[in-house]
């Protein structure tokens, strides 16, 4: 019995360790950042004849509801200096035609260089409209997320690419900031930039841009809300501080092209395409003894739906455990290896215990817990006051998050959202268990060899 | 090995667990002689006989369910708290703004303050939160006053005694306090601490260093606004370039010859002297332009080729052809689009030995984009070439001359 308490009291007790942490960098970087941005002109830059250009890449597969809205948004983004290119990836609705006739396409003699491997280009088409000059359309054979951001890529003008997704909305100033610490840093080469995403459910959009933000009403939506928070306010800030950032959200993300294209590029067969990029682009550049960087701004760039549903959760949690289990694997030579720095020593071992295998251990705790308790060996008093540790720590990091966003973004304005926000934080330590089942379902998917993104369904806003 | 790996962590927590167990046993075997001895008053003990051995594990616990319950409780205090305070200081902030504004331009009209004025707002600097608004709106007035009375607006602030104020935040050790002090000064162009804000510009602070620049530029007298530049050591970042090209055009000063700069030790101030030769079309100096296309930072002689062919400057194409060979991949690449930029027919026959020359698609495609700028002499060669048995060239030239990709 003391065994299985001492094991589960230890890794729990580090776990927060590290999680507290973690909380405190934010706290330095975020409070440094947030001081600097009141002097920061923003709009120096998007006017600026001098702003690098940028290239957006917009892989788009059955998007024939929002395509329009998407790319008209990206159109009329802040920013003097991009193009806009449009991979339709063999969608199997309208997707191509809409767009072709809405923005007037027709069918350039663009000789496409396959630097980076992809499936076979059918066109690449150009507007007859000067108005939408910026815009480049790729229609090729189905071939899946990364490979169209290889396409795109291939296409792409300018060194500087931004990745997004087709159904994200973004901020109009998101450009502007993503490409910002591109231009800061001198002493080491930044590699890449991502910026925080935020939950699109429930929130009023009009004409591409969110009128006003809401809470979702759905609970499940409601509860990633809190999460989202935690991990991109606590967790990614707190990794960027200390240099170890493995992941930028594949809803957006700006990346520098040439190291990209040294990397290989995205792997076509891989599912979490988004930390795969980014942990090979990091093994690249230490591999080369080139000093870089991978930074993160605690702004809202860009704002996504998340499942609202059991099913689809699932089905996004599985896949990001298979991401994650894939990426880990194929680049383990990384683990506590001096060579690549903080990535070695500190995030790909955070990782590898926190991230992959705490929700493993929970599981085989929780499952050990039943067996104890059906079997009368279990020691009840000190069962409960284990749980309300971890329940009470839990609802802090939570509150902590909370606290943090109501200090810096204040994006919810209603006072009745926080606080349903901090009631959902005593809700979600109970929901845990049923995130490790997703974990262990999707560490099965692993050893059965399962592909694919399965589906998400999308209610709309 | 790879599958290996993965089982590293598992050790490590088999041996976590252990190492606890060990430690668990030892700990309270020494307490089990204590309670067997008959010693059951000790807090330590009592737990013991409740909990059993986990006793030393348990006083952490309650004192950290304890400490988190607490910290929940003020958080959520402060967040409710905290809101109030915020959307009333914000409602408080908004008003003052407005009636601190209008009194300023009032004070400014007519024979300038009376008594009572004055001694308003002397009473308004009494509060720091108030200070600060009325020091804020003093600044967003000199934005938008006329030149001619900008002069009436300073002695109003140095009235209020308000320097003596910016003084002590310019010798703050917080760079957020010296940067608002630059700003008073340079909006309301006080000169007097000039040499103080002359020794931010090489501060480790990059937003300390750019409001330093910005100042000193601000309080030039258009003389020479860019004379900071000889003292600059320290990075100097695209951003900060932009910042100052924006001011630049804000404030329509005199753009003076960047070109004396161009060979400065800095290398950014280098490549910011590149930019704005550039940007005003300074092309007198052809000299220092060709030193920089052989720079030794590659970064650098990247940005001159490329600055070079945006000037035209077909006196140096001799230059750029001769690097091409010894360059780094991406530096050949721009030495390629700029001789495209040129538009001389005498590069045709290099750039064809370009095309025919490199494996590289980007190059081959940038080589035949520079025929094609050549205007009939081009076309006719690119004709020459599609004719040619060498190579088979009409996809890359269909593609060069789709005006819809370019």
């Amino acid at each position: 019995m003391w065994f299985f308490i001492n094991f589960v009291f230890f890794f729990t007790l580090l776990l927060f360790i590290w999680y507290f942490g973690l909380g405190y960098f934010s706290i330095k970087k975020l409070r440094i950042y947030n001081k600097k941005n009141t002097y920061t002109n923003y709009g120096y830059i998007a006017d600026s004849p001098l702003s690098p250009s940028v290239s957006i890449l917009v892989p788009a597969y059955n998007e024939s509801a929002s395509i329009i809205n998407s790319v008209k948004t990206l159109l009329n983004l802040h920013y003097r200096n991009f193009e806009v290119i449009l991979i339709n990836d063999g969608s199997t609705d309208k997707t191509f035609e809409i767009v072709k006739k809405e923005f007037g396409l027709v069918k350039t003699n663009y000789f496409f260089d396959y630097r980076l491997p992809c499936e076979r280009i059918k066109g690449v088409y150009k507007s007859k409209n000067k108005q939408f000059a910026k815009l480049t359309v790729i229609n090729k054979n189905n071939g899946g997320k990364s490979d169209s951001l290889n396409a795109g890529l291939n296409v792409s003008k300018n060194n500087l690419v931004v990745t997004i997704d087709a159904d994200s909305i973004i901020e109009p100033d998101s450009i502007t900031k993503l490409v910002k610490p591109f231009l800061e840093e001198k002493k080491k080469k930044v590699i890449a930039t991502g910026g925080v995403v935020r939950i699109l459910n429930s929130c009023d959009v009009e004409n591409g841009r969110i009128k006003k933000i809401n809470l979702p009403k759905n609970f499940l939506a409601a509860w990633q809300v809190l999460e989202y928070t935690r991990a991109f306010l606590l967790g990614r800030m707190a990794w960027s501080q200390l240099d170890g950032l493995m992941l930028i959200s594949g809803a957006m993300g700006m990346f520098d092209k040439e190291t990209i294209i040294g990397a290989g590029g995205y792997d076509i067969n891989e599912i979490g395409e988004d930390m795969e990029l980014v942990v090979r682009m990091r093994r690249y550049m230490a591999e080369k003894g080139e000093k870089y960087i991978v930074t993160y701004i605690p702004d809202p760039l860009c704002w996504t739906e998340v499942p609202s549903d059991l099913k689809s959760l699932k089905a996004q949690r599985t896949r990001w455990t298979r991401g994650l289990v894939s990426t880990l694997n194929k680049h383990s030579v990384i683990f506590l290896n001096k060579k690549y720095g903080k990535l070695g020593m500190l995030g790909y071992p955070f990782w590898m215990f926190f991230e992959w295998l705490a929700p493993l251990f929970a599981f085989i705790g929780v499952g050990f817990t039943v067996y104890l308790g059906i079997d009368g060996v279990i020691d009840w008093r000190t069962f409960f006051l284990l749980y309300a540790f971890i329940y009470s720590f839990s609802i802090f990091m939570s509150f902590w998050s909370v606290l943090f966003e109501e200090l810096t973004f204040h994006k919810y304005d209603r006072k009745r959202d926080v606080l349903k926000l901090l009631g959902i934080a005593f809700i979600e330590p109970l929901l845990y268990p049923m995130i490790a089942f997703f974990s262990v379902v999707g560490n099965i998917q692993v050893i059965r060899g399962k592909t694919g993104w399965g589906t998400i369904k999308r209610t709309g806003t | 090995m790879r599958k290996f790996k993965l089982i590293v962590p598992i050790v490590i927590m088999t041996i976590l667990f252990v190492v606890s167990f060990m430690l668990q046993s030892k700990y309270s075997s020494l307490i089990l002689e204590n309670v067997n001895g008959g010693n059951v008053e000790g807090i330590i003990s009592k737990q013991f006989i409740i909990f059993g051995s986990g006793f030393a594990f348990i006083n952490v616990l309650i004192g950290s369910i304890v400490t988190c319950f607490v910290v929940i409780f003020v958080i959520l205090v402060f967040v409710l708290v905290n809101r109030r305070k915020m959307e009333k200081r914000a409602k408080l902030k908004s008003e003052l703004t407005e009636v601190y504004q209008s009194k300023i331009l009032d004070a400014l009209e007519g024979n300038g303050m009376t008594f009572d004025e004055a001694e308003e707002f002397k009473k308004i600097c009494n509060s720091e939160f108030k200070k600060a608004i009325l020091t804020n709106q003093i600044i967003d007035v000199a934005l938008m006053l006329p030149k001619d009375k900008l002069g009436l607006l300073r002695e109003f602030y140095l009235s209020m005694g308000l320097l003596f104020e910016t003084e002590r935040k310019l010798k703050s050790r917080k760079w957020h306090n010296k940067i608002k002090a630059m700003k008073e000064l340079s909006h309301l162009e006080i000169k007097h601490f000039n040499n103080l804000i002359l020794k931010n510009i090489n501060a480790k602070n990059d937003t300390l260093r750019m409001e330093a620049q910005i100042a000193m530029v601000r309080l030039s007298d258009n003389k020479n606004p860019f004379e900071f530049l000889e003292h600059l050591d320290h990075e100097f970042s695209t951003w900060e370039q932009i910042t100052l090209h924006e001011l630049m055009m804000e404030s329509n000063m005199e753009v003076p010859d960047f070109s004396k700069w161009l060979v400065s030790d800095n290398h950014d101030v280098g490549m910011f002297c590149l930019r704005m030769t550039r940007e005003y079309n300074q092309v007198e100096d052809v000299e220092n332009l060709r030193n920089m296309l052989y720079h030794p930072n590659e970064e650098v002689a990247r940005f001159a080729i490329e600055v070079v062919g945006d000037l035209k400057l077909s006196a140096l194409s001799t230059d750029l052809k001769k690097i091409y060979k010894d360059e780094p991949y991406y530096n050949k690449l721009e030495v390629v689009k700029s001789l495209g930029k040129m538009n001389n027919p005498k590069t045709i026959q290099f750039l064809q030995h370009v095309v025919d020359g490199e494996e590289d698609t980007q190059l081959q495609i940038e080589g035949v984009k520079a025929i094609r700028n050549c205007d009939d002499v081009g076309v006719i060669a690119l004709q020459k070439m599609l004719d040619s048995d060498y190579r088979d060239y009409k996809i890359l030239i269909k593609h060069v001359l789709d005006n819809r990709i370019n």
